[in-house]
């Protein structure tokens, strides 16, 4: 195993965790935030809850656009630091 | 294993577009207040839905990809073979959860599709920790693999 292998991994791992947090924070934490107008907001705060619903679903996409970009380079690097000793 | 996990990438995006629509709902934009605040939200319930539905098939793919990553784990020692373990029943969990959820009314709420899960976490999240704070272990493969590194 070289260094160069090694420091692939850890590469791969920074990436992976990324992916992690992210998906984490994207697929589970925000979704569970989310209320509609009515369910427990009054009228008088359906304003605000409404610009909050718009902020939390901006970060959404922003994670996604993330998630999207790093997943494709993880995939391949997390294999690849396992199996490249073979050949 | 790259293919299953690329295919899951578009429908991700195909989803991203039912939260844009989210946006474009609760901005009230011109054509928008046209409509009122009672179809808007049924139009926003129905995004939101959309989005689920479409997470909810790039779901199989998350499961299909960690079968052909936890099978090499397994067989090397590069890492720890509990993660390779933990990525193949997280892939089948997966996979369970994805046909229960077609094929069983409600089995979304029931223990078993919380629990199924519950070991690709493990093993994504320890697989993740462990390569970026162990790195891979100096003999990647068990002694079985020794004679392929020699030609």
């Amino acid at each position: 195993m070289t260094l160069k292998s090694d420091r692939t991994g850890r590469i791969a791992g920074a990436l992976y965790v990324v992916v992690i947090v992210t998906g984490m924070f994207s697929l589970a934490y925000v979704p569970g935030q989310i209320q509609l107008a009515g369910e427990r907001v009054g009228r008088s705060q359906h304003h605000n809850k409404r610009n909050a619903v718009s902020a939390r679903y901006r970060v959404v996409v922003c994670k996604l656009r993330c998630l999207s970009i790093v997943a494709p380079g993880v995939l391949p690097i997390v294999p690849q630091c396992i199996i490249e000793p073979l050949f | 294993m790259v293919a299953f996990a690329l295919m899951s990438i578009p429908i991700s995006l195909v989803a991203a577009g039912s939260e844009l629509d989210v946006l474009s709902l609760i901005s009230g934009k011109p054509p928008l207040q046209a409509v009122s605040l009672e179809s808007r939200h049924a139009m926003l319930l129905r995004s939101l839905s959309s989005y689920d539905n479409d997470m909810f098939v790039s779901q199989l793919f998350w499961g299909l990809w960690l079968l052909p990553l936890g099978l090499p784990i397994v067989k090397s020692r590069a890492v720890p073979k509990v993660f390779g373990v933990l990525l193949l029943l997280g892939g089948v969990g997966y996979l369970i959860q994805d046909f229960g959820g077609v094929l069983f009314s409600g089995f979304g709420q029931t223990p078993l599709s919380q629990l199924v899960t519950l070991p690709a976490a493990a093993g994504e999240i320890g697989l993740g920790f462990w390569l970026l704070l162990r790195g891979v272990r100096q003999a990647p493969f068990d002694s079985d693999y020794a004679p392929m590194r020699n030609h």
